[in-house]
């Protein structure tokens, strides 16, 4: 199991940039779903030592 | 004084070693690492020389401030003739090889000639001997490193060898070092083969006096603390390099099946994903010398013949490397991985060929009488991954023309049907990534006229994807250049910047991650001229650095239109990039590719920055300029 | 209060910075030869383990020196090295069973981690804090909220009711 070591805080750790529009998206702490609110794209939420990711797309390229 | 590096030739079939002290008129042209190897190449490679003969050189080149108190000043460059493309070999390795060679008083070496029976170099505190390695010729990558630890009972000797592919002469073949570290691409390990040259193990006790100690220290405090207040820093000490796969996995960047589809194809994305490694996998992370960031992973294999293995890694590459043909899952892919790190096989070329014989195969231009018996379908990737390795690793069968790399795959293929070339997807004899580029212009060009072929560490332009606002990117690279990655406007000039910001980078030596490769809130050229005036006493501004990466660029430039015939014909994307948009992925990259017409005029505008005629060669006003028309000078 | 440097090997990444920053401040270059602490690393296992002076109170390199060179500093809470009575015959080197002293070839002299004078340079540069300076009385707090975390995360994870 995986133990990320000490990082320090990063002022914008909780903020992340849409793919498809580039639109500033506010992570709310702890999410796992995100929705853009401007393009409406639904991203995937990981973390990783308090900082916010996107771990990927809720519709994957759905044909 | 840190500039007391010197340069040792060596001669292999002579055994005769010469060693000069660099003069500061090189120092300042050239600065050291990957620019001097460069000046090095061009002077003592006998022109035209067949990669694998005694005529090459192989140059090992430090940073000029590798070792000094620079944060990650890790970095080592290899080079020579490739194997692979015919122009210049270039690979840039980590870990503690390049420090540790400083400690011990050299900052060169230009290895030539060819050894009858097989040795290794032995360099300690100034003194180089060459030594029998009879007893290492057959072991891999790790044993190698373990038996010379033992022969000269020092457990801190560090050693840079191949593995089996480079005895082999495979082309593609790698140098390594520690558990996962490589000089990788060109086929740097294909000429230490031909010259029967196993390794060098180097240990060094001089050490090395900076300039201004008390600067040089306090200064680096200052410089690790801007690094690691930005995102990235943690996100690569996190996730590593694959911080980056989720990102490009969402937006459709990545490609499968040597670029005919960018979703995922081969099950579900989440099992090919870090966190999915983190959960089964990590034992924790390791950093390289004087590295605050400490981006690499460490693993244990859980299973399969190689169970209870250690390795290090992977890196974005690898992931993008193993999962683009068919492996789905960690398992698979971290055998792969350390297979071919164990044959010192380069892992991103021979992914690429892979993958490019196995669409040959898919199409059917090739068959089973072809493969040796081996089913290449992607579906069937877990089972001839390790097969593969192995042929490739002998040099036998379907492993004997992987391991040649895209041209020498097209060359001995092309027999079998028409467009075998469209198939196989490099730049220049090199392949190229599994990341989608053919809707970047940016990163296009960026590969397609990387002086050592399809590469991705040249001059990516990674900023290109963070939409930064445009004054921001005005003011980084002196012009206008376009927000949106799919532009085409101003790309030639950031293509420009980045190939000579990044070619200063690898002459001093740091690591590029913890540069402007990142993000423009990474050290750039204030913060580097800070670390050689501190650490080496040189004092130069930015604009005499950005004119040391552009000589050493255009002198790149200059070996391989000697040695390869380059013009502007070479600096061209794979022809799919131009014909095929994908079917998926956000706005910004479905159905997009490249527009030949825009590219020929971004073309155009970057020959032109870079004060080439529009083929692409230098033109006497700017050899003049940047004193290129001495060259070779034979100085050193 | 005295103060003492932790080690949490676990959080080492092998940088081998504590080595480089050692060296060039106290003995005026860049040597991890010269460093008074020293990261061990055990390559073919992914560990590195940094080791550095425990600064005995009942030191083995006190007991052993026939010239009392080596002396307790109280209020550092360290051990220090007297150079006008050291004759450099090394015992202390071969004696502390944690190999915490070493020899410089550079001044000709016997070195040893001294705290840098009570502000030591190593740990300001480490930056995972695989080793700090904190006061002796809190050394092991970490390790026990390491511990009691561990523990947490079990009874919550684990199935029985």
């Amino acid at each position: 199991m995986f133990k990320a070591l000490p990082a320090r805080k990063q002022p914008r750790d909780r903020v992340l940039r849409c793919l498809n529009c580039f639109a500033r998206m506010d992570m709310p702490p702890r999410a796992d779903r995100y929705t853009c609110t401007k393009c409406k794209t639904e991203y995937e939420i990981a973390w990783r030592a308090g900082q916010a990711k996107i771990l990927g797309l809720v519709d994957y390229f759905k044909d | 004084m840190p500039l007391t590096g010197k340069v040792a030739v060596i001669d292999l079939k002579k055994g005769e070693i010469t060693e000069t002290s660099i003069p500061e008129q090189l120092r300042r042209l050239y600065l050291g690492g990957r620019g001097l190897q460069a000046y090095l190449i061009y002077n003592h490679l006998k022109p035209g020389a067949d990669p694998l003969s005694p005529d090459n050189v192989l140059v090992v080149s430090a940073g000029i401030l590798t070792g000094t108190m620079a944060p990650a000043a890790a970095r080592t460059q290899w080079g020579g003739k490739s194997p692979v493309t015919g122009a210049i070999a270039s690979s840039n390795m980590g870990g503690f090889f390049g420090p540790e060679l400083k400690y011990a008083g050299f900052e060169h070496l230009v290895i030539k000639g060819a050894s009858k029976k097989p040795v290794y170099l032995w360099i300690h505190d100034g003194e180089i001997e060459i030594r029998d390695a009879a007893q290492l010729w057959g072991r891999d990558t790790i044993q190698t490193q373990q038996l010379i630890r033992e022969e000269l009972e020092d457990e801190d000797i560090k050693i840079a060898c191949i593995g089996m592919a480079g005895e082999n002469l495979v082309r593609l073949a790698n140098i390594r070092t520690g558990p996962k570290d490589a000089a990788g691409r060109t086929g740097t390990g294909c000429i230490a083969g031909s010259k029967k040259l196993k390794g060098i193990a180097v240990r060094g006790r001089l050490g090395l006096r900076p300039a201004y100690p008390q600067k040089a220290l306090e200064y680096a405090k200052e410089a690790i603390d801007k690094i690691m207040m930005t995102k990235v820093a943690k996100a690569m000490g996190v996730d590593g390099t694959s911080f980056i796969w989720n990102v490009t996995n969402s937006s459709g960047l990545l490609e499968w099946m040597n670029g005919q589809t960018n979703r995922f194809p081969f099950g579900d994305w989440h099992d090919m994903t870090i966190e999915r490694f983190h959960e089964e996998y990590s034992l924790g992370v390791a950093a390289c010398f004087n590295c605050t960031v400490h981006c690499r992973h460490q693993f244990r294999l859980k299973e399969g013949p190689l169970k209870g293995a250690f390795g290090e890694g992977p890196e974005y590459n690898t992931q993008t490397a193993f999962g683009t043909f068919g492996l789905n899952n960690w398992a698979d892919m971290l055998q792969g991985w350390h297979l071919a790190n164990v044959y010192g096989i380069d892992t991103t070329e021979w992914c690429n060929a892979t993958r490019g014989v196995m669409e040959l195969y898919q199409r059917g231009i090739i068959d089973k009488k072809v493969t040796g018996g081996l089913d290449l379908s992607w579906s069937n990737a877990k089972e001839t991954t390790p097969k593969l390795l192995e042929l490739t690793a002998k040099n036998e069968g379907i492993g004997a023309i992987l391991g040649q790399g895209a041209k020498g795959i097209i060359e001995q293929l092309s027999k079998y049907g028409d467009k075998v070339d469209y198939y196989i997807m490099h730049c220049k004899g090199l392949g190229k990534l599994g990341n989608v580029d053919r809707v970047q212009p940016s990163f296009s060009l960026g590969i397609a006229t990387s002086t050592r072929g399809a590469d991705h560490l040249r001059s990516r332009p990674a900023i290109d994807h963070y939409n930064l606002p445009e004054p921001v990117l005005e003011k980084l690279y002196g012009g206008k250049v376009s927000s949106d990655y799919t532009s085409y406007d101003g790309k030639a000039r950031m293509v420009r910047w980045h190939e000579l910001t990044y070619a200063v980078v690898d002459c001093i030596g740091t690591c590029k991650f913890q540069t402007v490769f990142f993000s423009p809130n990474l050290p750039a050229y204030e913060e580097w001229s800070k670390y050689l005036e501190y650490n080496t006493g040189l004092e130069f501004t930015t604009e005499e650095l950005f004119e040391i990466g552009e000589r050493v660029y255009t002198l790149e430039k200059m070996i391989n239109h000697r040695e390869a015939g380059h013009t502007r014909k070479d600096d061209y994307p794979p022809e799919r990039s131009f014909r095929e948009g994908h079917k998926y992925g956000l706005a910004p990259v479905k159905g997009r590719h490249l527009d030949r017409k825009k590219y020929e005029k971004m073309l155009d505008e970057y020959y032109e920055l870079h004060g080439w005629d529009n083929d692409g060669m230098p033109t006497p006003e700017i050899l003049k300029k940047l004193k290129l028309d001495k060259e070779p000078s034979h100085i050193i | 209060m005295q103060k003492v440097i932790t080690v949490d090997y676990e959080k080492c990444t092998g940088c081998r910075l504590c080595e480089t920053v050692c060296s060039l401040y106290n003995e005026g270059v860049i040597n991890p030869e010269l460093a008074r602490i020293k990261m061990i690393r055990l390559e073919w296992d992914g560990m590195q383990i940094p080791t550095v002076c425990q600064q005995c109170d009942v030191a083995a390199c006190m007991a052993v020196c026939p010239k009392n060179a080596i002396y307790r500093d109280n209020e550092l809470g360290c051990t220090k090295i007297d150079y006008s009575k050291c004759i450099g015959c090394k015992l202390c080197i071969q004696y502390c069973p944690f190999g915490a002293l070493s020899y410089s070839f550079e001044k000709n002299r016997v070195i040893k981690c001294e705290f840098c004078g009570g502000d030591p340079i190593c740990v300001k540069y480490c930056e995972t804090k695989a080793i700090q300076y904190v006061d002796i009385s809190s050394a092991a707090v970490p390790k026990k909220r390491d511990f009691a975390e561990k523990i947490v995360m079990e009874v919550s994870t684990s199935e029985t009711p």
